[in-house]
């Protein structure tokens, strides 16, 4: 059960390995940076202003809530498909921690767990820079950190479960594929209403897309509760769907 | 007997590991062509309703320079990944020159498959441009060259670089700082007139922004003899200059 603490053995293995490769870390940071002065500021400068509802935007402000939105989702896959995936078919660490006490349930908990921890990371350090640069003023960006936690629990939940289906580094490939393209039609870099009415349905569909919205609400500092609230239920529901499949599937993996 | 250039043997010997490998490459044909759709013809609304970018929409800025910079990443991959991997751990080359083919041939027969790829994916964006209406006259043909001749040279550095590195992480270290920046500020996205002028004087000795200005300028037919002459030998100069380093390097390091 959640309730047993178990899985926190787990955070803490990957917390131990952890302090020897924090260059990745770091690196893991300049990245998003990058893209907010590459598109904020040099793709911004040609857009100008964004209509969001009644309000004009700089597309630098209305782009960095998703850029903080999309920090979270690839760190969270990164670190539940590259690493899973080399723990679970090539290591074989998950074999060694069955012989414990340790349960199916306590290592997909504990991986997702250890995503967030290193998204609270991520995020944090993405969201001091935007405030730094006054595209996510305060107090309202102390509220997106916990709204881009939810962003990385749902993603981090998703990648256990695909992750359980992948054979090969190979097929993680196709995994970089898929979220290239959530990354690019989410509502990033235009408005989900510019999108064609087909196309636009399956963005609304999209968890990063729900994310952006839930961060961009908060970031205007006047969210729309109902939209927000929607937000938050499909964001966490898909995210406790993913992470089932998830246990489920470990458990057949490895105890067989 | 026909006379056959022996570094031909190289393509051959890369062309039938190809066959077996070719689906984990699907993605980096497929990523940018994304990126041109969500970019060009997404945000490319709101751009050209302010007028577009230098007398362009901003689709027909951006594509010849998206080719010509996704030409440099592919470039930098495929003249690290494979050739680290056949000096370091499956010594392919130290088999290939117990035959006939010397340390030139090997060099020369990587690059020409190389070069054989950069042809195939840029043909491919080149189909897709013309599919989204980004290609304005015949003129956009030549991006195609050009994308191809930068790719080449940074894959001769690229090459001189695996050769002397110590480890896969290199890559990492110089696809971050080098590569990722020059994609994202060297002028494919916005004009790079743009930037900083120091920053400016630094990126353009580096071969993307030339081979990005002489393609935009070829695509839109404003190009001038002498500056597109004065990028040409720019690009030039890498392949030749990286193909020496790149011979002197692999002689050091295969030729005991």
């Amino acid at each position: 059960m959640l309730l047993s603490t178990r899985w926190l053995r787990l955070v803490e293995r990957n917390a131990l390995v952890y302090r020897h490769v924090w260059p990745v870390l770091v690196a893991g940071l300049v990245e998003p940076f990058l893209y907010l002065l590459s598109i904020g500021y040099g793709i911004g400068g040609l857009v100008g202003s964004v209509q969001v509802g009644n309000q004009a935007l700089p597309y630098a402000v209305f782009v960095a809530p998703a850029l903080v939105a999309t920090a979270a989702m690839n760190g969270a896959i990164y670190d539940t498909t590259f690493s899973v995936l080399h723990k679970l078919r090539y290591e074989r660490i998950y074999d060694t921690m069955l012989t414990t006490s340790l349960s199916p349930r306590d290592i997909a908990v504990g991986e997702v767990s250890w995503a967030m921890v290193r998204g609270c990371i991520y995020t944090a350090a993405m969201l001091v820079i935007t405030t730094a640069f006054g595209l996510t003023p305060l107090p309202w960006a102390l509220s997106m950190l916990p709204a881009a936690l939810l962003i990385t629990f749902c993603f981090a939940a998703i990648g256990c479960a695909v992750t359980t289906f992948l054979r090969s580094w190979q097929d993680i490939e196709n995994v970089y594929l898929v979220q290239t393209v959530i990354f690019l039609f989410s509502g990033t870099f235009l408005p989900v209403d510019r999108y064609p009415t087909a196309i636009r349905w399956l963005t609304e569909l999209s968890p990063l897309t729900r994310g952006t919205d839930l961060l961009r609400g908060l970031n205007t500092g006047a969210p729309g509760v109902a939209l927000s609230v929607v937000d938050v239920l499909f964001l966490a529901i898909i995210g406790v769907i993913g992470l089932r499949i998830a246990i489920r599937r470990l458990g057949r993996l490895i105890l067989t | 007997m026909t006379v056959t250039l022996p570094a031909i043997r190289v393509v051959q010997h890369n062309l039938h590991t190809f066959r077996h490998i070719w689906r984990s490459y699907l993605s980096s044909v497929v990523g940018p062509l994304l990126f041109l759709i969500a970019l060009g013809a997404g945000v490319g609304q709101l751009i050209d309703q302010r007028g577009g970018v230098d007398g362009l929409s901003y689709l027909n800025f951006l594509a010849p320079g998206l080719m010509v910079g996704v030409a440099m990443q592919t470039g930098a991959l495929a003249g690290f990944g494979p050739i680290l991997g056949r000096i370091r751990w499956d010594p392919v080359y130290e088999s290939m020159l117990h035959s006939p083919l010397r340390v030139p041939d090997v060099l020369l027969g990587e690059l020409l498959w190389i070069g054989l790829r950069l042809t195939a994916t840029s043909s491919v964006f080149l189909a897709a441009m013309a599919a989204l209406g980004a290609t304005s006259s015949w003129w956009s043909v030549l991006t195609l060259p050009v994308a191809v001749l930068t790719g080449l040279s940074v894959a001769a550095v690229f090459a001189t670089i695996a050769a002397l590195s110590p480890n896969g992480y290199t890559y990492d270290v110089v696809s971050r700082v080098v590569i990722v920046p020059l994609l994202l500020f060297g002028g494919v996205f916005f004009p790079f007139d743009r930037l900083p002028s120091f920053v400016r004087v630094v990126f353009d000795l580096t071969p993307l922004p030339h081979g990005v200005m002489l393609a935009r300028e070829l695509a839109a037919g404003t190009s001038m003899l002498i500056p597109s002459l004065g990028h040409l030998a720019v690009l030039v100069a890498y392949l030749v200059g990286g193909f020496l380093l790149a011979r002197h390097a692999f002689q050091r390091r295969l030729v005991p």
